[in-house]
């Protein structure tokens, strides 16, 4: 187990790898790098990553989840199997230096923030389901973030639009199941904790409007007569996201039953 | 087999429409309880966010915070109405004190739902799939699995019933409450019969270092009536409901004793469901994550659906 600052250095020295390969990849040919540097960087910004999440697991004892701090360090990471999720299961190629970013982001993130905060958690929130709803959704509007990138890209790259539109759709394809995961994940605490699997809550209701726009994208994507509006559903989706993410707390309403979020 | 798919498409999309509008006016909302109805069974704190309330005279008749309402009500029937309406309240903290409902919480939305429902059967039984075995296979759990939670979702709002009670957490029985059955605090005609009566006998309230609450445990002693010498001894914690005879209970809200205000003792805010659904729903919720990831993750590149 590191101390404090030890796990501070680390993640400063993850991020600066994770910029490392994004650099790399974005000046490869100019520069005329080998293809290794920036898979040698992000290897091994991706095993230092490890490295803090194995720390967070023995800090705690138990999963590295319990802090908003240690979810994210785990968010680092979840872009590296999605990269290779793009690429390999879905053959869309070329989109590198997206996913590198996105993690040097997340992990720039965590280094301005608390490293082992107290948790003080009421006693609503202390159950099994509160970290996997949390994490399945920020994974979820992680990847819808990545999606909308694309479709806006799609708009300026005509010639790479057929491209763009595809990665965008491989995206909202491994979205969806972890937007339903933490739905349900929410219905069943909720059935736990208040006594109803639905509570008509204004985050929830927006959550279900993002789901729905997604499930409308991915009904549409593979019909002839309504491809053409799978990009603005995309976006929609998108801001139905950033409604439910943000809006709805900056709305000050006390009514939710997610105001601690 | 032209006109069915157009008027498949048209049905759903209506319905995504009218279900989004429903979605955007469909939120909880608090009203305020008339000060009529506001009594010392049925309410024990109120929350005012305004920082002094005074009387016609001037005087400070009240001021905010948790007002007891042994408190409040004596003081707002020496303000005016003007004054009263300038009154801060909050009557989302106001623990066991609000009431709420929904504007669209009807019947015209479980009909909504009933025609998706209709509509996923239709899909299902008649739809032909193009993709691997593993992947149609998904594409039926998921339909059929949303079919069942949309019809258990209808038929909750039908057969299910749930009461909330207020218990004092002294031991005592039968807490106000007649024989077995327990009433609504709210709603008088709200009952549901537990079959056992119940006594809050304690209530272990820790803290975290910085004084917020850590967890709340209340020990219940449960008794099948007043010749039942072998009371069960249950406990009950927020997030962790218990089941009596089917039904499920669950620890709501806690009220602190304030004996200045006359309430002498500690008091929760129960809640007791009855519901028949539970399990068709938890059916449905699992069977649809597991169509979704099977058919998002098997999904075989290339094709249109339509072709």
């Amino acid at each position: 187990m590191m101390s404090n600052s030890m796990l501070r250095i680390l993640l400063a020295i993850t991020a600066v790898l994770y910029y490392a390969a994004f650099a790399c990849s974005l000046f490869e040919k100019k520069a005329k790098l080998p293809t290794s540097l920036k898979y040698g960087f992000w290897v091994a910004g991706a095993a230092a990553n490890a490295v803090a999440i194995v720390n967070n697991y023995f800090h705690n004892g138990h999963v590295p989840f319990i802090s908003i701090f240690q979810v994210l360090i785990v968010l680092g990471l979840c872009f590296v199997p999605f990269y290779l999720y793009l690429t390999y299961v879905c053959k869309c190629r070329g989109y590198f230096p997206v996913f590198s970013f996105a993690s040097a982001i997340v992990l720039t993130g965590t280094a301005f923030m608390e490293t082992n905060p107290e948790s003080y958690y009421p006693p609503a929130l202390q159950s099994p389901f509160f970290i996997p709803h949390v994490l399945v959704y920020m994974i979820a509007y992680c990847l819808g973030a990545v999606a909308f990138a694309l479709v806006v890209l799609s708009f300026f790259r005509k010639q790479k639009q057929k491209d763009l539109e595809r990665a965008a759709y491989c995206c909202i394809r491994a979205l969806f199941p972890f937007m339903t995961c933490g739905m349900f994940f929410g219905a069943i605490w909720a059935d736990q904790v208040w006594g109803d699997f639905w509570s008509w809550d204004i985050k929830e209701n927006w959550s279900l409007v993002t789901w729905l726009l997604f499930m409308l994208y991915l009904h549409c994507y593979r019909r002839k007569l309504l491809k053409k509006y799978t990009r603005i559903l995309a976006i929609l989706g998108f801001v139905g996201i950033i409604i439910t993410f943000f809006f709805v707390n900056v709305m000050n309403n006390t009514s939710s039953v997610h105001v601690y979020s | 087999m032209k006109f069915y798919k157009i008027s498949c498409w048209i049905l759903a999309g209506v319905f995504v429409v009218v279900l989004i509008l429903t979605l955007l006016s469909n939120q909880t909302h608090y009203r305020e309880a008339s000060p009529e109805s506001v009594t010392r069974e049925n309410c024990i704190y109120y929350y005012v966010e305004t920082e002094e309330v005074r009387g016609s005279d001037g005087k400070v008749v009240m001021r905010g915070g948790y007002v007891p309402v042994s408190d409040y009500l004596p003081a707002i029937q020496s303000i005016n109405p003007v004054e009263y309406n300038a009154i801060e309240k909050d009557y989302t903290r106001m623990g066991p004190f609000y009431e709420t409902y929904l504007l669209f919480d009807g019947p015209i939305l479980y009909m909504l739902l009933g025609v998706v429902a209709v509509l996923l059967v239709i899909c299902v039984c008649v739809s032909r799939i193009y993709g691997t075995k593993t992947y149609r296979i998904g594409f039926f759990v998921l339909h059929g699995g949303l079919a069942v939670l949309l019809l258990g979702f209808i038929f909750q709002s039908a057969f299910s019933q749930s009461v909330s009670f207020i218990l004092n957490v002294n031991g005592s029985y039968p807490s106000g409450q007649e024989s077995t059955v327990y009433t609504d605090y709210r709603d008088a005609t709200k009952r549901l019969d537990l079959g056992v009566e119940l006594s809050a006998t304690e209530m272990q309230v820790s803290t975290y270092d910085n004084g917020m609450v850590k967890e709340y445990v209340l020990t219940l002693e449960t008794r099948k009536g007043i010749d039942d010498n072998r009371a069960v001894e249950r406990t009950l914690r927020i997030n962790h409901p218990i089941r009596i005879n089917g039904n499920k209970v669950y620890l709501m809200s806690h009220v602190e004793a304030n004996p200045a205000a006359g309430y002498p003792t500690d008091a929760v805010v129960l809640m007791a469901k009855h519901n028949p659904m539970e399990y068709t729903i938890l059916f449905g919720i699992v069977a649809t994550l597991a169509g979704t990831v099977i058919m998002c993750l098997f999904r075989k590149d290339g094709g249109d659906n339509d072709e």
